[in-house]
Parts: structure tokens; sequence; C-alpha cells
């Protein structure tokens, strides 16, 4: 089904995109889950509060299988995402019993998911094949009871797999579970546990993994979290390791430019007076998400981006059909008809539109301020789910698009934090360079424009843009008269017109209606309640400026 | 009298629809007011199907314009040809329907240019008349007549100025539920509720990609298609790659996935 990519590198990083796009999309299709979708070099998949983390496929056959494999274990891991329930708790649970518990709740989320999609079943079934030949230990009869528990056709003589099987299921055909509820599951998993003590077969609680080999290592399903599992040294999961809030991961010394500031009290600017370091935000993934509604919020986006692009005008002359008839081409024509000529009358003009190359850079409001409640998250919450919803849009609206987080600390400590640069594609990367931004410091939005009509000013674009998403009121530690940043700002506002920047604002606190339209003019910042006002808050900022 | 000039848009026989709730009496009720009525839902939910039942209740014949992006003013209210040796006037959709006295019905308006929302302005309040410039003849509308129009909202309803959307009564459409959905399957290709459900379930599916990678899910237009495959011999699987998956998308991610989504379903 999909195409085999070559695993290459350490550690974790996001799947390649030959993966990662069909994958993501089996997901939302089959739970309408979203999970991020991870590369770990080796060892078995596991599931963790970072994301689904696949290893590559075990191999040894064709690119088809290995795709298979993929899809059975993505599919699993989704299962227990949405089905299981991790009530399960490690103290005072015996270590096979741990063992049964997790190969019980592998069984049931199989069950339940192919109870909702029968050809699931066909997809996990033939990976599982253990046999009574592969021998009577421990890890083999679990092997075949994990068989029996989803493979109806396979019929096994052990005593032990049959009574699990018979008391997993109410009916013979494997249809109907005994046992909905995972917390259920503990008396037959210490049932089966016992069993095992009887029939004296050794097990060993460090090497012992859940099999087959498309099924994760079950640390899911613990209460605790995601690091440790039966004593056994476990990869760090992704999330844990990336350092958290926007420090810089990559470059050590950061570049910087200098710009000047309006002083309205002198009444001019004062050269190279702030100074602006560019950083890459450390990334952050952000758990399993659904976002309901954002599909039709992020197509309106589209569309209206789209039609703001329709402003080239051409008209079209000597057309076989059109708005208006060309009086000359038609007098021409007449003339053509009434002399015999048979040639086809092209008379009508036309008027087209096409679209214009439009730039857009987005900065996101990071000063304290930002950590203000807002919309049922927070200031900086909107912001981010704006940001990721222009994204897709401006990539699907043909859009160039550039994100960057900004706050400052003082002149010469105004950071912007670069979540998505021009000409980068929206990925996993830069998703998780937004959810890595974090809420502190303050606001210096003057430097911020400048900074921000400069980057946008190198995009080759016919219309350029700066939106600015913040609670309108600039502020910062060094600056004590509320009106010089103010001032500031809209100075910056208005050279960036002089050089062709169009400088709009989204207002997330009513209460700085009045700074925001000094900054930014008339209609040219308009209050956006949550995220998905923003479509109406953009039409009426993109048609304002007309 | 000549010939009818609408005989070309008379509905012969009832087409098939499953009502929902009360829309159809609520779109009789606009209609005796002559109420324009706009129709907001995704493709392929069912609204031109509407509108064709309706207008087969009401007993009027239907204009029908599916609007796109370069549907002009020109082409709603018609324009001047070149005959031999002299200009010769032909009416538009919207004429040809205020004149004689039909339903007109614009399909997808917010694809028309900007301009064709304001030709049908002044049709759609008291005056009910339509100006038209280019022939400086003022088309009073026949008293049948009455003006639907349609838009998808998942296509920006942002774009449809107040100015025009005021104008119109409004009927909500979405994708039926499943229940409905599978009764509309069953009843228009005749398979059976067990295929019909999980077709439903299919489709449902393929709409949580809706703006992940597709613009829109599988329709129900779309899901009748596939049944239809099926009741004339096809395999499900294969019946929905036909319908579904290869219109879908053209990518061939989400085409691996749609198709390991089918095989999952059946």
């Amino acid at each position: 089904m999909f195409d085999h990519a070559q695993a290459s590198g350490d550690g974790d990083a996001a799947l390649p995109a030959a993966l990662r796009l069909p994958l993501g999309a089996w997901l939302r299709l089959l739970w309408n889950v979203a999970p991020p979708l991870l590369h770990v070099a080796g060892g078995e998949p596991f599931l963790a509060e970072g994301g689904v983390h696949l290893p590559p496929a075990p191999g040894g056959q064709d690119a088809a299988s290995d795709t298979r494999w993929y899809s059975a274990t993505a599919a699993h891991a989704a299962a227990h995402i949405v089905f299981s329930r991790r009530v399960f708790v490690r103290e005072g649970t015996a270590p096979v019993t741990q063992a049964l518990l997790g190969l019980l709740e592998d069984a049931r989320v199989e069950a339940l998911a192919c109870r909702e999609l029968p050809g699931l079943r066909r997809l996990w079934a033939p990976l599982h094949t253990a046999t009574p030949a592969d021998g009577d230990d421990f890890e083999t009869l679990m092997l075949r009871l994990a068989r029996g528990l989803i493979d109806p056709a396979y019929d096994d003589p052990h005593p032990w797999v049959r009574k699990g099987r018979a008391r997993f299921y109410l009916d013979g055909g494997g249809e109907v579970l005994a046992r909905a509820q995972p917390a259920a599951l503990r008396g037959l998993a210490s049932a089966l546990g016992h069993d095992i003590g009887q029939m004296r077969l050794a097990f060993n609680a460090r090497m012992y993994r859940p099999g087959p080999s498309y099924r994760d290592d079950n640390r899911w399903l613990w209460q605790g979290g995601a690091g440790e599992q039966a004593g056994r040294a476990q990869p760090v999961p992704a999330a844990a390791r990336l350092r958290h809030g926007p420090t810089d991961a990559t470059s050590p010394a950061p570049a910087q430019w200098r710009y000047p500031e309006w002083d309205r009290l002198i009444g001019r600017t004062r050269p190279d007076w702030c100074t602006v370091h560019e950083r890459h935000p450390a990334g952050v993934v952000s758990p399993a998400a659904v976002e309901p509604g954002d599909a039709a919020t992020q197509r309106r986006l589209t569309l209206l981006l789209q039609k703001a692009a329709m402003r080239a005008r051409s008209l079209r002359q000597r057309e076989r059909d059109g708005d208006e008839i060309e009086l000359d081409e038609a007098v021409r024509a007449v003339l053509a008809l009434r002399s015999g000529s048979t040639d086809e009358a092209r008379v009508h003009r036309r008027v087209q539109r096409a679209p214009e190359h439009c730039a857009l850079l987005l900065l996101i409001d990071c000063s304290a301020s930002s950590a203000r409640a807002h919309g049922g998250t927070t200031q900086l919450g909107t912001q981010q789910r704006a940001a990721a919803l222009l994204a897709g849009a401006a990539a699907a609206a043909g859009w160039s698009l550039a994100i960057q987080g900004f706050d400052s600390e003082g002149r010469n400590g105004v950071n912007h934090w670069r979540v998505k640069d021009f000409g980068e594609p929206w990925s996993g990367t830069t998703a998780a360079r937004l959810a890595g931004l974090r809420s502190g410091l303050s606001t210096r939005l003057g430097a911020a424009l400048r900074h921000a009509t400069r980057t946008l000013t190198a995009e080759p674009a016919v219309q350029r843009i700066v939106l600015v998403m913040s609670d309108g009121e600039p502020h910062d530690v060094d600056i004590h008269d509320p009106r010089y940043l103010v001032e500031d700002a809209r100075h910056a506002v208005q050279t960036a017109r002089l050089v062709g920047v169009r400088c709009l604002g989204l207002l997330l606190d009513a209460q700085g209606a009045a700074a925001t339209q000094r900054i930014f003019g008339v209609g040219q910042g308009v209050l956006m309640g949550d995220a998905t006002q923003l479509p109406s808050a953009l039409t009426r900022l993109l048609d304002s400026a007309r | 009298m000549g010939p009818d000039p609408l005989l070309a848009w008379r509905i012969g026989a009832e087409p098939y629809y499953r009502a929902i709730g009360d829309e159809c009496a609520m779109f009789e009720a606009a209609y005796a007011g002559r109420l324009p009525v706009l129709l907001k839902g995704p493709t392929g939910c069912g609204k031109t199907r509407f509108v064709e039942h309706m207008a087969w209740r009401l007993g009027r014949p239907l204009v029908t314009v599916a609007c796109n992006a370069d549907t002009s003013a020109g082409d709603l209210v018609g324009r001047w040809l070149l005959d031999a040796g002299e200009t010769r006037w032909q009416d538009g959709p919207l004429t040809l329907a205020a004149r004689h006295g039909a339903i007109c019905y614009l399909d997808e308006i917010v694809e028309a240019r900007a301009d064709t929302a304001v030709v049908i302005h002044p049709l759609t309040d008291t005056r009910r008349m339509l100006p038209v410039e280019r022939r400086n003849e003022l088309v009073r509308a026949h008293p049948d007549f009455a003006l639907v129009v349609s838009y998808n909202p998942g296509a920006g309803s942002g774009l449809l100025k107040a100015a025009t959307r005021q104008r119109f009564c409004g009927l909500e459409f979405g994708y039926p539920e499943a229940e409905d959905e599978a009764a509309i399957l069953m009843r228009e290709s005749g398979i059976g509720i067990e295929l019909a459900s999980a077709l439903v379930g299919l489709g449902r599916r393929s709409r949580r990609l809706a703006g992940h990678g597709l613009d829109e899910g599988a329709s129900t237009r779309m899901l009748v298609r596939a049944a239809a495959l099926v009741r004339a011999g096809a395999s499900p699987a294969a019946a929905c790659r036909m319908a579904l998956v290869a219109p879908l998308t053209d990518d061939t991610a989400l085409r691996d996935a749609l198709v390991a989504a089918v095989d999952a379903s059946f």
C-alpha cells in the first residue's frame, strides 16, 4: 500500500513523509485520530505521549508486506488510543499478570476495532504465525493465545490457549467479548497467570515482549506514564528528550539585526536603537489531537486567500464569447460578413482576473500577557491554532507564508522565534516549533514590525502582508511612557507601507482596541474571539485596504 | 403564443428525494410568498435533487445554472449576438426564467464572479424585476418566477456578501444521518442494508480527511454510485475504489490510505 521508505538516522525523528502521510491519513480514516508518527532506529514499536514510534519494518520480504506491517502496526497503536483506557497499575500486579493483561488488552482493542471494520482482521491475523509446532514454552504459548484470539480459523489444541479463548469470548465465533471493559480483564489475566505458574513455565520479565512484531510494547496501558516497563531499560521517548520552552536548540550565536526606533517626544527616529535576535524555538511534539471543525475553517481560509490573491485584472479582447461586444471588432465582423467572409466573429471582450503572488508573515505575540485565558485556551493557544490553520490554508491557496513568534526584554533583547520560513513546507518540524513557543517577556512591537518588514521585502511577491496577532498593547521593561511604543509601532507600520508592505492586526483582547487602531489605522485591526473566527476577521482585514 | 420557451426545463417524472426534516414544507411556504431561498450544504448532499423535487412538486419548470469562476452577469442575463448583418438579443437563463415564470436555480453561486450577485438583487426584493442594461429593458418577473441559489459553506461562507445573503431565506443541508443515508442508498440502488451501512460508514470516515488532504469527503452522491456499481456486479471494495477513491484524490499517499480503509471496511 505505501511506498517503502528506507529508515535512516538515529533516535526519534518524524517518520519519512512517504510513510507519515499515508499512515496519518489511514489513522484519520479509521478513528479520526492524529497522533504524531515518529521514527525510531530499531527495537519494537511503542506508543507514548509523544506519539506512535515506529521502527523499520522487520523486513526480509517485499515492500508490499512491509507496507502491510506498517499499516497493521499503526492501526493497532491507534486502536489503543481509541479503546484503551489506561486503567492498569503495575504496583501489586505480578509480572506474568502484567504480560497477560497486555495480551488480553491487545486482543480486546483489536476485537472492538474489527467489529467496526471487519477488514482489519485480514490485516492483523496473517501476521500471527505461531503454531503448536513452535513449542510449548511461555513465550510461544503467549503467541499462540494471541493468535487464537484474533484468528477465528486457528484452532489450538493446548488446553491453556483454549481456556483463554473460551473465557475471552462469549461465543465460539469470536464475535462477542466476554469482558467489554479493560478492568474486567484482570481476573482472567491472573487466572491464566496462575496456570502458567502451575505448569512450571519459566517467565523472564526482563526479556519478554508482546508479539507479533506489529504490536507495541504496551507501555501505554499502564498508569504512571510511558517511561518504564517491567524493570527494563527503555529508549527515552522523543517528547521527553526535547527541551521545553523557546530556547535556542540549534545555533549558539543567533543572527541579529539592528533597527531604529521612533521617539515621539523628540519627534525623530533613534538610529540603530533596537537589536533583534533570530532563533528557532525548540520543538515540542504535541500529543494526539483531533480538531473538530478545523477542516471547515481551514477551507474557508483557503478560499478567502485565493480570492484575495485574485486581483490582477486583464482585459481579453477578440473572444468568441464574453461580457460585451467590442464595437470596432463588431463593425469589422459585419463588414466581413457582408463581403461574404465566413470567418468566425470574435467580437466580444471579457475581463479576466488572475492571481497575484502573495506573501504573508504572521507574527505571534509570545509576551507574558499571551498566557492570559482566551476563548477556552490562552491567547498564545489561540494564536498557535490560528497559525496552524493559516499554514494549511496558505499552502493550499498558493501563498508564501512565514510564521515568527516575538517577545522582548529591553531594546537590545527583541527575539524573533522562527517557526516557519518562507519556502519552508509546513511539516512536523514546523508544527513542533509552533507548539514549542512559550509565553514570557514583553512586546516591543515596533522593532518586531520592522524586522518582519525586512524579512518580507526579501520575498518575491506582488502583495506583501504582515499579520500581527497580539493583545494590542505594546510594552517593554525599559519603557514607562504608555504612548511611546504605540507611536513607535505606528511609525513602523507607516514606514512599512512606503515599501509596499501592509501591516494588519488581529486583536485578541478588546481592551487593546484603541491602541490597535492607533498603530494599524482604522479598519486595519480586527478583534478575534477565537481561532474559528480567523476567516471572518481576515476577510474584513483583507477587504479593508482595497 | 409560440412554442413553450420553457419546455426543455420542465420536469417529467418525480425526482426521488428523502426529506430529512420539514424542508419540503418550508420550501413550499417560501415559494407561496415567492421568497428567494438559499440552500447551504456540502457538495453532493442533495441540494440540487431537492430543488428538482420541489420544482416537480410545485409543477414549475426549473432553469438550472451551474455557476463557475467564469460565470458573469452577462452569462445569466443575456447578450447580444452577431447574426447575418445584424445583432440579435439572446436571453440568458435568469432572464428566461424571470420572463416566462420558472424557478431559477443558481448552483454554487459563490463560485460566480462578483457582478452576478448584484444582478440578482432587484429580483430578490419586492421590486421583482430584472434590469437588462445592455438591451435597455426592464423585465418584470413573471408571477410564478422564484429564485433559488445554493452554495457550499465549506467553501467559505464569508465570501457571500451580507448584502446578498440577507435577501434570502435559508435552508441548511448536511450529509444525511447515517440511517437516512443508508436508506437513500438502498432506495437509489436497491442494495441491502448491510452493504448500505458499510458504505455509509466508509463515506463518513472519508469525511474526516476533509481539510487534511481532501477538500471534502465522499458525498452521498458518490456513495449512491458505489452502491450502483455493486448492484451491477462489482465487489464492494472494487466499487468503492472506482466510485470513491479515484474521484476523491490524485495524491498517492491519500489514495493508498483510502484504499486501505476500503479494504478494512468490508
